[in-house]
């Protein structure tokens, strides 16, 4: 890349070629004032903020403005400042902008820019459009009275998330954000991740539930790693007063473009969930509260006495809480597993049989938007790993060709070039094109041997041929595995594939801490004596149910009351996910810090501690 | 009274009289303004609501009906300097809301709508009628200074005071300058 140097307001910089204006002062610590322009977007030049003096005689915005050699930029003089004051005014005058009651007072970049160049007074008179509101989603309000055009949410929406449901309608005066054919959010295509209103410069489109609860200079702020799935995106918290007021995704994480979704940005702030405070004892029909210390004690007292113990943890726990419940557990003489490492398990197994080597495992997710084919297997992906969604949709708008094949309905269905429905197992099928490929084409037409390979499966012979042609065309091809296949057969066909094909893979499973490839787990037993449950924040996971209810006694730990605690036998309180602190692995094996967001209100200040405690009451 | 001090009028237009509240915020400030400024006349902390001629003259709120524009012409008319104090002066404020109705539907829905039986819309000889729309003070008569927020904070009344009597007209921008 060569280097360019040019001049701005009097200093000599250099940039590299190519780059915009903006970009290159930036970088040297220039800070000119934007709107539209975001660094996780193109550029559109749409607020006319930026604007600098190019050469003494153009004006120009600093966003779509190339660097060349030589280039003279100012961007201070008396003239650019008019002309920006004007643009400002006449941005918040075409508008009905009412900072007294807006949720984002205080928190607004139109705002900020409005003091910063001193607009005290309006020279034009203000416009009062009549524009709509639309508050019909569960978190989202899009409110067109306080919307600039900058076109940030529909840019991020596309590019970002990959999901083109936020829109401009209208023409002119008229013109103003809409969802998919202008019906309401909650009617459309958004997929809930709050982009959006992340990236909104004001307070045209806000979170529902942060509204009014404190401005973020006001609050308390904490980086830590989302671990509601394993891609483990980084989070910026915002407290206050020990009260969750905002989850954000850092937007520094430039591949994921600072993005959540709705299930770590949302589902904390809506979850109203009763917290566990005290240890419940549950004796003939009667529930009774104990402290820390008895509990600890009785839970000791009952793993002592049983003789099958089964001990499962969430996936979403800590290394650390991991690694002290399962050691606890073993000196127990408990059998120990975590919700998702057996299909990690299969895994292990099915690639020692195999004898496939690590290199076809992806080390970096964001690689499946440089893929040329991505074969997904089960479409629940898009809700399971959102984010990761949203690269695959992002590679199949820029011309990644996606095959998905699914049980039931194909939620890539707008982006799938070939989408097959298949019931589960999927393994006759990938074995058909294991054979397809391994054996030619020619093996296709003996159609009464594929359809005693497919058995009763009804699939259209000219899809699987299409899918073997696209794989055979690949120069770099990755197959993605959903959390959602648990049979051995299915994972050992792809797997096949993958190594027949040189493909790459990307292997889900229901645990966001990575960690469970590193940490010993086995089956435990279905039908224990004492079965002891340590839960994350989560919904509820079938198999720790299923375990609880065939258990004699269960012991659950958990941090606020769901299903399971209403059947376990003895409940024991466990920390919030805010309240912990540890590390965790993501899907790319990186080891992340997980950061305490609040202090622990309850009597259980460090689980680690109460698990050492417990080994050695043996 | 002394001769010298230079004179003041304050009044409020349609507004909630809360820039005033915040003016006396100022707090141990008034006994040195007193000193300084001589209060001719306002509408919360004076007997006296009538305008005289003045040195500065300070309006607060929307221009929303005929007394408003009276007033405040009478004022302009009045005073060497004219301060605009909050959001409703300098911008129209939140009263300008009303500007999405028709004047006939606001008076209609207010008086006849959600009112009892007896109520009216209220005869203009009596209660000064409204304007076609709610506007700021600049859209009505010339402005020399603003001062907006809502309220602006005592602070900032005072420094837009104490620059006044430094003969200066007081500008706000940056950290100064909050609505």
């Amino acid at each position: 890349m060569s280097t360019v140097k040019f001049t701005v307001d009097g200093e000599k910089i250099s940039a590299e070629k190519g780059e915009t204006v903006m970009s290159a002062c930036k970088k040297h610590g220039i800070d000119i004032p934007k709107l539209c322009q975001h660094d996780a977007m193109e550029n559109v030049m749409a607020c006319r903020v930026c604007i600098v003096e190019v050469n003494g005689e153009q004006i120009q915005p600093a966003c779509g403005l190339k660097v060349e050699e030589d280039l003279e930029i100012k961007t201070e003089t008396d003239e650019i400042k008019k002309y920006r004051r004007m643009n400002l005014e006449l941005i918040y005058r075409s508008e009905n902008h009412y900072c007294m009651f807006c949720e984002s007072d205080g928190d607004c970049e139109l705002q900020d820019l409005m003091w910063e160049n001193g607009i005290d007074y309006f020279e034009h008179p203000r416009l009062f459009p009549d524009r709509p509101i639309d508050s019909s989603h569960e978190h989202i309000v899009i409110d067109n009275n306080r919307c600039i055009r900058c076109g940030r949410c529909v840019r991020a929406c596309e590019e970002v998330v990959g999901n083109q449901t936020l829109a401009f309608g209208g023409r002119g005066l008229e013109n103003e954000i809409v969802a998919d054919a202008d019906v309401p959010l909650k009617e459309s295509t958004c997929v809930s991740c709050g982009m959006c209103l992340q990236v909104c410069p004001t307070g045209a489109i806000f979170n529902k539930h942060s509204m009014f609860k404190g401005i973020k200079d006001e609050c308390d702020l904490t980086e830590s790693t989302c671990l509601r799935c394993s891609v483990g995106c980084e989070t910026e918290i915002y407290t206050r007063t020990g009260h969750l007021v905002e989850i954000e995704g850092a937007e520094s994480e430039m591949e994921s473009g600072g993005q959540l979704c709705e299930m770590g940005r949302f589902e904390p702030l809506v979850d109203r969930t009763e917290k566990i405070d005290d240890v419940i004892y549950k004796e003939n029909e009667t529930e009774k509260e104990m402290s820390l210390a008895k509990g600890l004690e009785k839970a000791a007292e009952v793993l002592d006495e049983g003789d099958k113990i089964s001990a499962m943890a969430s996936g979403n726990l800590t290394n650390e809480v991991l690694d002290s419940f399962s050691e606890a557990m073993r000196t127990h003489g408990a059998l120990f597993d975590v919700v998702g490492a057996k299909r990690h398990r299969f895994e292990k197994e099915v690639k020692r049989r195999i004898n496939m080597i690590e290199g076809h495992f992806i080390d970096d997710i964001t690689e499946v938007m440089k893929a040329d084919h991505i074969l997904l297997y089960d479409t629940s992906v898009r809700d399971t790993h959102p984010v990761l969604a949203s690269y695959i949709r992002r590679a199949a708008m820029n011309g990644t060709r996606l095959i998905t094949i699914d049980a039931y309905e194909d939620r890539f269905w707008e982006h799938s070039d070939i989408s097959i429905s298949v019931e589960s197992p999927k393994t006759q099928l990938t074995r058909l094109i294991n054979q397809v490929v391994r054996e030619g084409k020619g093996s296709i037409e003996d159609l009464t041997r594929v359809s005693s390979i497919l058995g009763g499966l009804r699939v259209h012979p000219r899809d699987v041929m299409q899918v073997v042609k696209h794989l055979e065309e690949s120069t770099y091809d990755i197959i993605i595995l959903g959390s959602e296949i648990i049979d051995r057969w299915s994972i050992r066909h792809i797997f096949e594939l993958a190594k027949l094909e040189g493909s790459y893979l990307i292997s889900l499973n229901q645990a966001s801490n990575q960690y469970i490839r590193s940490l010993e787990t086995e089956g435990v037993y279905e039908e224990p004596d004492v079965a002891y449950v340590l839960a994350g924040d989560e919904d509820d996971q079938e198999d720790m149910k299923k375990l609880i209810e065939n258990a004699d006694f269960s012991i659950v730990q958990a941090s606020k009351r769901s299903e399971l605690t209403e059947k376990a036998d003895l409940v024991i309180p466990s920390l919030t996910m805010f309240e912990r602190e540890g590390t965790s692995v993501n899907i790319n094996g990186e080891e992340k810090e997980v950061e305490r967001v609040m202090e622990p209100k309850g009597e259980l200040k460090s689980e680690r501690e109460f698990f050492e405690e417990l080994a050695e009451k043996r | 009274m002394a001769e010298d001090k230079p004179t003041v009028a304050t009044a409020c237009m349609c507004g909630c009289s809360g820039c005033h509240m915040s003016f006396l915020d100022v707090d141990e400030f008034v006994k040195e303004l007193a000193e300084l400024l001589e209060f001719q006349s306002s509408h919360v902390i004076m007997d006296i609501k009538d305008i005289e001629e003045v040195d500065i003259g300070i309006l607060e709120g929307t221009i929303t009906n005929e007394e408003n524009v009276e007033v405040a012409k009478e004022m302009r008319d009045n005073c060497e300097i004219l301060v605009a104090w909050g959001d409703c002066a300098c911008f129209g404020g939140i009263m300008t809301m009303r500007n999405f109705e028709p004047v006939e539907d606001i008076l209609e829905e207010c008086y006849i709508g959600k009112s009892d039986d007896e109520s009216e819309i209220p005869d203009p000889e009596h209660v000064p009628a409204l304007t076609e729309k709610a506007r700021g003070l600049d859209e009505v008569i010339e402005v020399d200074a603003y001062i907006p927020g809502c309220p602006p904070s005592a602070d900032i009344i005072r420094y837009g005071l104490e620059k006044l009597l430094e003969g200066e007209i007081p500008k706000l921008d940056k950290d100064k300058l909050r609505y």
